[in-house]
């Protein structure tokens, strides 16, 4: 018996040393986006569910950092307080919800929807189900992180709604589109009021992730997947009829989900976007409209900057952000090419050759952006430039 | 009903359903369908229910959770659960069969055979929309909007039996009131509500409350919280049919609350909260040893101060916290289960219930601490993966907690030290206190606890935990060494998670433990080794859980220097569909 405890002791502390003395890569940040605090509230009508173990300010997101080493991407969301954890957490039928929310938290999703070539009308404007909102055609992405307790539950049922909507495609070729454009992280760590998860590499294509966009926001976390009771037949299709993990709304204070005031519209599910302030969230969410993201640390909502006497940028202007009805939905990535070429796309960049193509795309988009003040006259040539050298 | 009549009726229902906007919705949210498997090697007999805690480790049943609301109106919502209460409705016994009374009639153990269906709760809930009342709810609730050491939360198997008036509404600035009016229950009433007679009749216990105010203000940034709550115990005195029956107050139990809690700066985050209780009893009233409150008046505090630092080194964090809460400090309605009022792990649970060969392998999950004193925290129906629930009343002391997250290993380590406010010589027999403590103790509890993690990205994510415990507990209990009390507890245990495909996630795991008792001259050595295993397995809308178990070892609990072998195998698993 001596014996074995001495060599448990062994195990422990090698276990312990292991990591400790192994070479772990160095983390080079990439981005910092702060968000204003006390804007959880989605489009300013949702409740707290009456839960003792949900209160304001669990679901309000203060900062997304982006940071880089070797073998990918560490992103961290802080909110304003302490990540609850799941061994605390009511279960259903009193069995352990650290059983099936083995992440270390269980009360919200985050959904990060990356445009990485900044360019108006490339990339998908949906978000995933049960999410209920639109990305704003301007910041439409290629990428998409989902942090959800349970990821392999939500990714799973994901693929059965995609397979049961869309019969014709293999379930293979289902999972690969899926996988090539979104991503559910399982390396995750919880901190505190910080939660990490890890992307890697290989999820992103080549490039420089300073100049990416990207819109964020927090959804509150279902952690069952609920059945659908339907009394008389549906028409509701298997993508509109899953919540995908995400707390619906329901009028008054319910216990088990968001609230919102009897008698009024009900509002989205979305409880905080990164990057705008209460008053932009308010507009961008009150409409279902789209949301618009972040692109070099600047909320898209802010049309102009006024550089103060040290050079820092300052927000002093802010407009409504624009809004267009997003008319894709997530089957459309199953109909998508590699490329990322929009079906139907048509017109005279089809005689000339691929690759040329593209920097004419860039170069159109590039213009749009300094034609809305999106970007200075500065920025405007440095990026023509650097485009206009890989001719 | 036919099936003639079912087909066009639920047409009708959906056809109701699918109506205008005005119109009732219900909502089905919640319910669910649980079916329990237990096996092992039958240490003990089950004595009516199936669980560990009732000497359960065989049979299976299947319990089904019902949960409606129904949106009447904007301003109306009214909902109610229903759920089987199968303490012992065996799969094998088709709701009873087999324990039906020849002689007709049912016993109350063979009640517990039969699958009834039981009103767990009913309530409405308005929103009226008055600038000073936003929300009131009528019937049950689990009374979570509180503290733990005031009007806590109620043990899960119970939950939603509380009934009660709750109305809250906003201040200015932020700030809301509360008000709440809970019917207790008459096992928390003193004495059972049965006065200070045992079991002569007491109709007023019908009526018993506790009444509590709450009110919350944010403050620049901080958050403050006070409460008060009250509960008088009647007792039926001289009858009158022409004027009433005289009612007496035999027992008050009234406690207050301050809490606050903010960040005075970035990274640095504090709480607070005290605590006074009082216990009055009625001039001649005195307590029976079996009651769960304070056999006479005593007042008592407690306080809790908490502070979360996270420290400008990435990845080091430390979390403080003291705690000082009276012997005698008494809230009926505390909670007795299911709250974790303090920051320490506890004590090894892996030695949980030792003694008793159904528990050979102790519990699966850490300690609890509770807000209820010893007569009350509640451990009843749980199976052995549960967490057991420990009082912390009477406890003072502190906890340390330092975190360090270096290459992607997150690791922790406790280290706490209890003192009891119950240490005391020759405590008078009829003290107040003298139904829940030991007349002489003289007692220090020492937990060190240090824990690691570890993701190896092979075979898709081995997630590999570690942890060391070690627990000291002396007792000095008198004077003289003649009945010194030592235990010392140690334990190593180590676990491996993957995801094996996607929708099933297996843990083995491996725990060596080791209990060393000493009283007086006297002591023996106990050890034992878990092997576990555990898998979670889901559909959508299916869930499994499954944990295994084999416990081997050697015991000395007579302490006589003679060990002897023992060996236990036990398993539950459960399935659930989630509506």
């Amino acid at each position: 018996m001596k014996m074995q405890r001495i060599t448990l002791r062994f195990i422990l502390v090698a276990a312990l040393m292991l990591p400790v003395l192994s070479v772990w890569a160095e983390q080079q940040p990439v981005a910092s986006i702060s968000d204003a605090s006390g804007d959880d509230h989605g489009s300013g009508a949702l409740v707290y569910p009456q839960r003792a173990d949900f209160e304001g300010g669990d679901l309000d997101l203060l900062l997304m950092q982006a940071s880089r080493d070797a073998e990918g991407y560490w992103f961290e969301a802080k909110f304003r307080n302490a990540i609850r954890d799941p061994a605390a957490a009511p279960a259903v039928s009193g069995e352990s919800l650290t059983d099936f929310a083995r992440k270390g938290f269980y009360q919200f999703n985050i959904d990060l929807y990356i445009d990485m070539d900044h360019l108006q009308g490339s990339g998908n404007t949906f978000t995933l189900p049960g999410r209920k909102i639109g990305i704003d055609p301007a910041y439409a992405w290629e990428r998409a992180v989902i942090l959800t307790p349970r990821p392999e539950l939500m990714r799973q049922q994901l693929l059965d709604a995609l397979s049961e909507q869309f019969p014709g495609r293999t379930n293979a070729d289902t999972e690969a589109r899926v996988d090539r454009a979104i991503f559910f992280p399982t390396r995750i760590r919880v901190r505190g009021k910080s939660i990490s998860f890890f992307v890697p590499a290989g999820f992103f294509p080549e490039g420089d992730a300073r100049d990416w966009a990207v819109t964020a926001f927090v959804t509150g976390a279902i952690t069952t997947i609920p059945a659908d009771i339907s009394l008389l037949p549906t028409t509701r299709k298997p993508l509109d009829r899953i919540q995908l993990g995400v707390m619906q709304p329901a009028s008054g204070h319910p216990r088990d989900t968001f609230g919102y005031r009897p008698g009024e519209a009900m509002p989205g599910p979305v409880v905080d976007v990164l990057g705008a302030t209460s008053a932009q969230q308010r507009r961008m969410l009150a409409a279902n409209n789209a949301v618009a993201g972040v692109y070099r640390e600047q909320h898209a909502a802010n049309e102009s900057t006024r550089r103060g006497a040290a050079g820092d940028a300052q927000i002093t202007e802010q407009k409504a952000p624009v809004m267009t009805t997003p008319v894709m939905t997530i089957g459309n990535l199953l109909q998508l090419e590699v490329a990322g070429v929009q079906p139907g796309e048509a017109g005279p960049v089809e005689s000339i050759p691929v690759e040329v193509q593209s920097i004419v795309k860039r170069l159109r988009a590039l213009q749009q952006l300094y034609d809305q003040k999106l970007i200075d006259e500065s920025e405007y040539k440095e990026q023509k430039q650097r485009i206009l050298k890989e001719l | 009903m036919s099936k003639h009549t079912i087909k066009p009726l639920c047409v009708a229902i959906g056809l109701a359903l699918a109506g205008s906007a005005s119109a009732l919705t219900m909502d089905f949210s919640g319910t669910n369908f649980y079916m329990k498997f237990l096996d092992g090697t039958q240490q003990g007999a089950p004595t009516g229910s199936i669980d560990t805690a009732t000497g359960g480790d065989q049979g299976q049943f299947t319990e089904m959770n019902l949960i409606f609301k129904a949106t009447v109106s904007p301003q109306v919502e009214a909902g109610g659960r229903i759920q089987s209460r199968s303490s012992a409705a065996y799969w094998t016994e088709f709701g009873g069969f087999g324990q039906e009374n020849a002689g007709g009639g049912y016993t109350a153990d063979q009640i517990n055979h039969q699958k009834f269906m039981k009103l767990r709760g009913a309530y409405v809930e308005l929103s009226p929309g008055y600038s000073w009342l936003s929300q009131v709810r009528v019937g049950t609730s689990d009374w979570g909007m509180f503290d733990p050491f005031t009007v806590g939360k109620i043990r899960y198997i119970d939950r939603d039996n509380y009934n009660g008036l709750y109305f809250k509404g906003p201040i200015a600035a932020g700030s809301t009131w509360e008000l709440a009016r809970v019917s207790l229950p008459s096992y928390l009433q003193f004495n059972w509500g049965q006065g200070p007679v045992c079991c002569s009749t007491d109709s007023t216990q019908y009526n018993e409350a506790v009444y509590i105010a709450q009110f919350k203000v944010p403050v620049a940034g901080w958050k403050f919280a006070v409460s008060h709550q009250t509960f008088n115990d009647h007792m039926l005195g001289a009858a009158n049919s022409f004027t009433g029956a005289q009612k007496n107050v035999i027992y008050q139990n009234n406690v207050s609350a301050l809490k606050a809690e903010g960040s005075p700066l970035d990274g640095l985050d504090l709480r607070g909260a005290f605590y006074l209780s009082k216990s009055n009893t009625g001039a001649g009233t005195f307590g029976e040893t079996w009651g769960n409150a304070p056999r006479s008046s005593i007042t008592a505090r407690a306080y809790k101060l908490d502070v979360d630092w996270a420290t400008p080194v990435d990845g080091l964090s430390f979390a403080f916290q003291r705690f000082d809460i009276g012997a005698g400090y008494y809230s009926a309605t505390a909670a007795r289960r299911e709250s974790d009022v303090l920051l320490t792990e506890g004590t090894e649970s892996a030695w949980y219930n030792w003694g008793a060969p159904i528990w050979a392998g102790g519990a699966t999950a850490d300690y609890t601490q509770s807000a209820s004193n010893g007569m009350i925290t509640d451990n009843a129906y749980m199976d052995f993966n549960e967490s057991p629930a420990q009082s912390s009343v009477g406890w003072k002391g502190g906890t340390v907690v330092g975190k360090l997250d270096v290459a992607s290993t997150p690791m922790s380590l406790e280290v706490t030290r209890v003192g009891y406010n119950n240490n005391w010589q020759n405590y008078s027999a009829t003290g107040p206190l003298s139904n829940m403590y030991a007349l002489n103790q003289d007692r220090t509890t020492d937990i060190a606890a240090f824990k690691i993690n570890h993701i190896f990205e092979v075979l898709g994510g081995l997630d590999v935990n570690g942890k060391y415990k070690k627990v000291t507990d002396t007792d000095k209990v008198a004077a003289g060494a003649a009945d010194d009390m030592e235990t010392k507890d140690s334990g190593i245990t180590l676990s491996v998670g993957n995801q094996l495909v996607s929708q099933l996630y297996g843990t083995l795991s491996y725990g060596q433990y080791n209990r060393d008792v000493s009283v007086g001259t006297t002591s023996g050595k106990n050890d034992k080794s878990i092997i576990g295993a555990r898998f979670a397995y889901n559909l959508s809308g299916f869930e499994v859980g499954v944990l295994s178990q084999w416990i081997k070892g050697k015991e000395d609990i007579n302490r006589d220097g003679v060990q002897s072998k023992f060996y236990q195998y036990r398993m539950k698993a459960f399935a659930q569909v989630n509506f």
